[in-house]
């Protein structure tokens, strides 16, 4: 069943190849891939697992995520997002919140995300204090109108 | 993919170029980075080949576009019941002191309402498709290299290579947004442009956002028109502006190219160039608006043009926006045009031809400006001079006419007209600034213009005047004579002429520019649509005629015939159906003069 699922084009067993690629980027696209598909793409779940272990950040950053919308109730994609939050690469802290964001606030666990998030206000980077704050905003509920809305009222 | 209607594309822009977007979300049209660069998206010229960038939601939804208000701003909207999304496409506009020039289309998507799956397909196709490619995935995006030219996508969603472009599919959740960037930075002949500066992500898509709207909205504060239509007059300065290259102050007369004006004919032109009499025609629309810093800048470009008339040699009938002289002509063969129309041309063989109007109407656009501007400088003057001293010695001459006909030159009355004009305006100039002039040969050769006008342009037998000397087929463009104070909107000439014009030639309150098959065509075969532009004139002449009502409801039943933003092609079909180039200067300048002209005859009303 699950070779006729694809993204873009692509099946699961190919996206799964990727995740063995030599190129983070490929093993980055290959979890992106993966997480679009969904639960549809379970037989990837412990691949997705496996790359949660990734040499490299922001290919974890990615499977998490990606394992989040596989098999949703797991806590594991939540605690490396937490975790990334505090990696030495400002873009990989600001994708880890961007993607904590996007888990929602009725994902299991993701309560834990709020104290590491609100503490990257102080941030060094600028990136990476606006995404924790957007992250927040989506996980407490506030949301915030479209800003031109709020330019046009100038 | 499928070709859509012409009218069912909006247009952004950064003053250097624009782009075309359609209502499903498709970046069409777009050259960079300049209007008359080779093109990187030509989807509209080929719907498999021509490369295009499209962003959609991938629910099965109903298509909206709107601009966010008093902005070239763009909304596409994507409303199912599944979900409503939305893409907002701009072109930030660069300060002119950025030393480093860089052009981008800014994407902003979002879901308004649920969860939304949105697709992206990006695939430019270089150089008009001619020149291959190579694609380079990077961390921040996707970099397309083809020789000469770099563009970059930055997107924070992984893309996936597809075929000689990129897609990702992604869901946004409720209220969320992200932005993908095109990109391309123009070389500056020293250094090359790095790739980190391609995928730089520093413009937050909803800064620039902020940015940009500002930028459209003190502009168009600007704009004193506060009439009748006022929405549609706005919009028709909006489109003008964009039609503007901020370097040089230049105007295009459109800025795509090979848009038929008839499905599979073979008038298909490039008007990505500035002709003297569009751009003459847009200093007016600008300056009735109290645009004055446009018509400023663009005067400048136009003296130019005419220091380069003194020399001797007749004005071009069109530029390069740059003021280049040179616009080869070329047939794209390998393209198959839009829905068929075939062939694509870029570049425009009629630079070559004699159009003698054009001296009538950038002496015009000097007069009103000198009016309403900049009181002209007397090294201006001299310059001038010289080209009126040409003017006044060769208006006898046969011209090809402002249709830019290709089946031989004429004595075209609009000409003329325009010569007379010419002089006319010279003469009232010199009179009103004390400047000097050779003002007994002016007004001797523009008196002779007159009459000759008078007795070879006139058709006694059917009441009107005619296209050319030595035919009775009528012509639109004779409508321009009370426009431009030649003659009396209430002379019996000019009534008969309006009549006979709206018998012979209007068709469901629009107008065709002439008739086919009757007096000088422009060698080709096949039909067009109405002319906006002379719709437009005829609501005016109208006006003036003291026929207010008439005109109105003329000009009311035109704007039904503009698109889902206010935007008008070149012509009109005989469905309601968009032809030709698109957005096209022309015609928002008729809009523009109309609404002014008729909105003052009809006073304040009950």
């Amino acid at each position: 069943m699950s070779a006729q699922v694809a993204y873009i084009g692509t099946s699961v067993p190919e996206w799964v190849r990727e995740l063995s690629s030599s190129d983070p980027l490929r093993r980055r696209l290959g979890a992106y891939a993966l997480g679009e598909i969904g639960p549809a793409a379970t037989e990837a779940v412990s691949d997705l697992a496996a790359a949660l272990q990734d040499p490299v950040g922001f290919v974890r950053v990615w499977a998490a995520a990606a394992l989040a919308r596989v098999e949703p109730p797991g806590g594991a994609p939540v605690t490396v997002l937490i975790a990334e939050l505090g990696n030495e690469l400002a873009f990989v802290r600001s994708l880890a919140a961007w993607h904590l964001g996007r888990l929602g606030p009725a994902f299991p666990g993701i309560e834990q995300a709020i104290l590491p998030l609100r503490q990257l206000a102080d941030d060094q980077d600028p990136s990476v204090r606006v995404e924790a704050a957007l992250a927040l905003g989506m996980l407490e509920g506030k949301g915030a109108p479209p800003p031109e809305l709020k330019s046009l009222c100038t | 993919m499928g070709y859509k209607p012409i009218e069912s594309y909006g247009v952004i822009g950064d003053l250097h170029t624009v782009a075309l977007v359609g209502i499903d979300g498709s970046i069409d049209w777009c050259c960079l980075p300049h209007f008359d660069s080779p093109s990187v998206f030509a989807a509209i010229l080929d719907d498999q080949k021509g490369g295009s960038f499209r962003i959609a939601s991938l629910y099965e939804a109903q298509h909206k576009q709107m601009y966010m208000p008093d902005s070239n701003v763009l909304v596409t909207r994507f409303l199912s019941d599944q979900g409503v999304g939305e893409v907002v496409d701009f072109m930030p506009v660069q300060g002119s002191r950025e030393t480093r020039k860089i052009h981008q289309i800014v994407r902003v998507v979002r879901a308004v309402r649920g969860s939304v799956r949105f697709r992206l397909d990006c695939r430019p196709a270089f150089d008009f498709a001619r020149r291959p490619h190579q694609v380079v995935l990077e961390g921040r995006g996707a970099i397309f290299e083809a020789q000469g030219m770099k563009v970059s996508l930055v997107s924070r969603f992984p893309l996936g290579r597809q075929g000689d472009g990129v897609a990702a599919e992604f869901v946004l959740n409720p209220g969320e947004t992200t932005t993908f960037i095109l990109r391309q930075v123009e070389e500056n002949g020293h250094d090359s442009v790095h790739d980190g500066v391609l995928l730089e992500a520093r413009l937050v898509g909803t800064e620039a956002l902020t940015q940009t709207l500002a930028f459209w909205r003190q502009w168009l504060r600007k704009c004193n028109y506060s009439g009748r239509w006022r929405e549609m007059v706005n919009r028709s300065a909006l489109v003008l502006k964009l039609l503007t290259f901020a370097p040089t102050g230049a105007i295009v007369a459109a800025p795509t190219c090979g848009l038929p004006e008839e499905i599979g004919g073979v008038r298909n032109w490039d008007y990505r160039y500035t002709w003297v009499r569009d751009a003459a025609f847009t200093n007016y629309a600008f300056l009735r608006l109290g645009l004055t810093s446009e018509a400023e800048q663009f005067m400048a470009w136009l003296e130019q043009r005419a220091v380069e008339g003194a020399r001797g040699e007749p004005l071009q009938t069109m530029y390069r926006i740059d003021g280049g002289h040179e616009l080869p002509e070329e047939v794209l063969d390998h393209l198959d045009g839009y829905r068929g129309s075939r062939p694509v041309r870029v570049g425009n063989a009629a630079v070559g031809q004699l159009q003698l109007d054009i001296y009538g109407e950038l002496m015009d656009a000097v007069y009103l400006y000198d009016k309403y501007g900049t009181p002209i400088a007397y090294d201006s003057w001299c310059h001038l001079r010289k080209m009126l001293d040409w003017v006044a010695n060769n208006w006898e001459r046969a011209d090809d006419g402002i249709w830019e006909v290709r089946g031989g030159r004429q004595q075209f009355v609009y000409s003329k007209v325009q010569c007379w004009v010419a002089l006319d305006r010279a003469i009232r100039l010199a009179q009103k600034r004390s400047l000097p002039l050779d003002r007994t040969h002016l007004a001797v050769e523009r008196d002779r213009i007159y009459e000759a006008i008078m007795t070879r342009g006139w058709d006694t037998e059917r009441q009107t005047f005619v296209q050319h000397f030595g035919t009775n087929a009528v012509d639109a463009s004779n409508l321009i004579m009370p426009l431009v104070f030649f003659l009396s909107p209430t002379d019996p000439r000019m009534r008969g002429t309006l009549d006979r014009t709206m018998a012979e030639l209007v068709s469901d309150s629009l107008v065709h520019r002439y008739e086919i098959g009757r007096g000088a065509g422009d060698g080709l075969t096949g039909s067009e649509g109405t002319f906006n532009m002379c719709t437009f004139w005829l609501v005016e002449a109208l006006a003036r005629a003291g026929r207010a009502e008439e005109a109105r409801f003329i000009f009311e039943k035109m704007l039904t015939y503009a698109n889902h933003l206010g935007l008008y092609a070149e012509e009109t079909g005989p469905c309601g159906e968009a032809l030709g180039n698109f957005p096209q200067a022309f015609t928002h300048i008729g809009l523009i003069s109309a609404a002014f002209n008729l909105d003052r005859r009809l006073g304040v009303g009950p």
